[in-house]
């Protein structure tokens, strides 16, 4: 059934974000022209109407990256909160899946959208700007990096995954915080948004409380002692996998919290 | 073999408001029942809790013995009193979306339903008015082979014409041990097909009988003891 869930829940996020990334690419197309058609804007001395029409799709362009981004988040809240808990959650609620499948569908969902529009915002500014400058800067920049992992030697691995893993992990705790969130709020009888604004804040207050405390008694002394000598060693032995359990812990919260109030505690308006 | 909806000392409760005072109900098989009372006297809670879409405060509902959960969602065919669809797809997509879900969902009947009803399966539900989206909502679930259908002020938005077909098509299409509820205040265009009624009033059961014991013991109508009983 999950699988089912995801491909409805792709149809129905995909006919916004699709056309979205159209008007990206079709932006960093025009834009591309423009740059090789005209000098560039700040050497004209005159507006004319190609340096004119090459701002405004320069404008426009800037623009729709900050509206894919708005929009990803948007319509990751929109999804969860009116097709499960608004009038849409009659029919979803209905069908013979678990609460947590509909969780879980909405969440790869999201996390597929933010990379994909991630993604779109990198390959639409390679549209617009690869030039042999271009690459001739990024090889400049890929040979920084190669130097960067062959000192960091054995370790480079170790590394690159718990960088995947912890990425992945609080995309995952950030996302389940908001539904978890939304969940809360729909245990109110009245002023459920309200109720979600609050949950949220709350949540965010708790985690950064016990966060805190629990790096001032405990982790800062430690990490101050152990960062001197090797502090690349002390990252990859314990900081990060230290956040990957503390995410996890996080993520796991979040899921029974989530699922207890789906499942048990369900009032539909 | 268990009723195929029970009620064991159900209440349900909105913050302070009580919207089902503790009642007891059991609904056997092969029934059309009417579930009756006026404007929030409890129908649709009760409907939702069977549903899953409402938890209990108090007590217990049992879909055929069963809480409210995946294995009773198989059995039970819904039709809420609101529109429940998106409206950005188009009617063969959620025939489809049905399709996918249901394993009791029978597509040939849905497109027989439809073209009777003169709706074109490639229409929006955007395009819509009321109305149609009200018969598409009640085609999608009497298409279902359900063991329970809960249909919730299922003619209340449509034409009298089309209410006749969708009274005949709940008739004919369910089977022997099928049961269907109907939840309206619309008495007198249903009563023909009622085998069972459920008086609900104020959260409470007001009374059950079958529609023979009210013919014989009251010598009265549905229609004419409902007005009797609700009297403002």
């Amino acid at each position: 059934m999950l699988g089912k869930l995801l491909k409805y829940e792709i149809k129905a996020t995909a006919r916004v974000f699709i056309p979205l990334y159209g008007i990206v690419f079709l932006l960093a197309i025009i834009n591309r022209i423009f740059s090789m058609l005209k000098t560039p804007f700040y050497l004209e001395e005159n507006a004319n109407f190609l340096s004119v029409s090459a701002n405004v799709t320069i404008t426009a362009y800037v623009l729709m990256i900050f509206a894919i981004f708005i929009f990803t988040l948007v319509i990751m809240i929109q999804r969860f909160y009116k097709s499960l808990l608004g009038d849409e959650g009659y029919l979803m609620f209905t069908l013979p899946v678990r609460p947590m499948e509909h969780v879980i569908a909405k969440l790869i969902t999201s996390v597929m959208w933010i990379v994909a529009s991630c993604l779109t915002t990198g390959l639409s500014l390679l549209i617009w700007f690869a030039n042999k400058e271009f690459f001739y800067g990024l090889r400049y920049v890929w040979d920084e990096i190669l130097e960067l992992m062959a000192e960091m030697g054995p370790r480079l691995g170790a590394f690159t995954a718990e960088m995947i893993v912890l990425v992945v992990l609080s995309m995952f705790s950030t996302i389940l915080a908001i539904y978890m969130a939304m969940s809360i709020g729909q245990q109110f009888n009245n002023h459920r948004i309200l109720g979600s604004f609050g949950a949220y804040i709350g949540i965010n207050v708790a985690g950064n409380f016990i966060g805190s405390l629990l790096s001032l008694a405990f982790m800062m002394p430690w990490v101050q002692k152990n960062f001197e000598y090797d502090p690349l060693k002390f990252l990859v032995n314990w900081i990060m996998p230290l956040g990957i359990v503390i995410d996890i812990a996080c993520v796991a919260i979040f899921v029974l919290v989530i699922n207890y109030l789906l499942t048990k505690k369900l009032n539909l308006e | 073999m268990a009723p195929i909806l029970e009620c064991k000392g159900l209440n349900k409760f909105y913050g302070g408001k009580q919207a089902l005072k503790t009642i007891d109900l059991s609904l056997g098989r092969g029934r059309i029942v009417g579930l009756l009372g006026p404007n929030g006297s409890g129908k649709t809670t009760l409907i939702k809790l069977a549903s899953g879409l409402l938890t209990p405060t108090g007590g217990e509902i049992l879909i055929d013995g069963k809480q409210p959960g995946i294995e009773t969602k198989k059995l039970v065919s819904y039709l809420p009193e609101r529109t429940y669809l998106n409206d950005w797809m188009k009617v063969r997509d959620i025939i489809d979306f049905f399709c996918d879900f249901y394993g009791d969902f029978n597509k040939e009947k849905a497109y027989d339903m439809l073209s009777r009803l003169n709706i074109n399966p490639n229409d929006r539900l955007k395009s819509m008015s009321k109305g149609t989206k009200e018969k598409v909502q009640l085609i999608l679930v009497m298409s279902r082979e359900a063991k329970l259908y809960l249909l919730d002020e299922p003619i209340g938005g449509v034409d009298p014409a089309a209410r006749d077909y969708i009274l005949r098509t709940i008739i004919g299409n369910y089977s022997e041990d099928s049961t269907v509820v109907i939840s309206t205040h619309l008495i007198a265009d249903i009563e023909p097909v009622l085998d069972y009624v459920v008086f609900i009033n104020q959260g409470d059961i007001a009374m059950s009988a079958t529609l023979d014991q009210i013919r014989e013991e009251q010598g009265k109508s549905v229609d004419e003891l409902f007005r009797e009983v609700f009297r403002c």
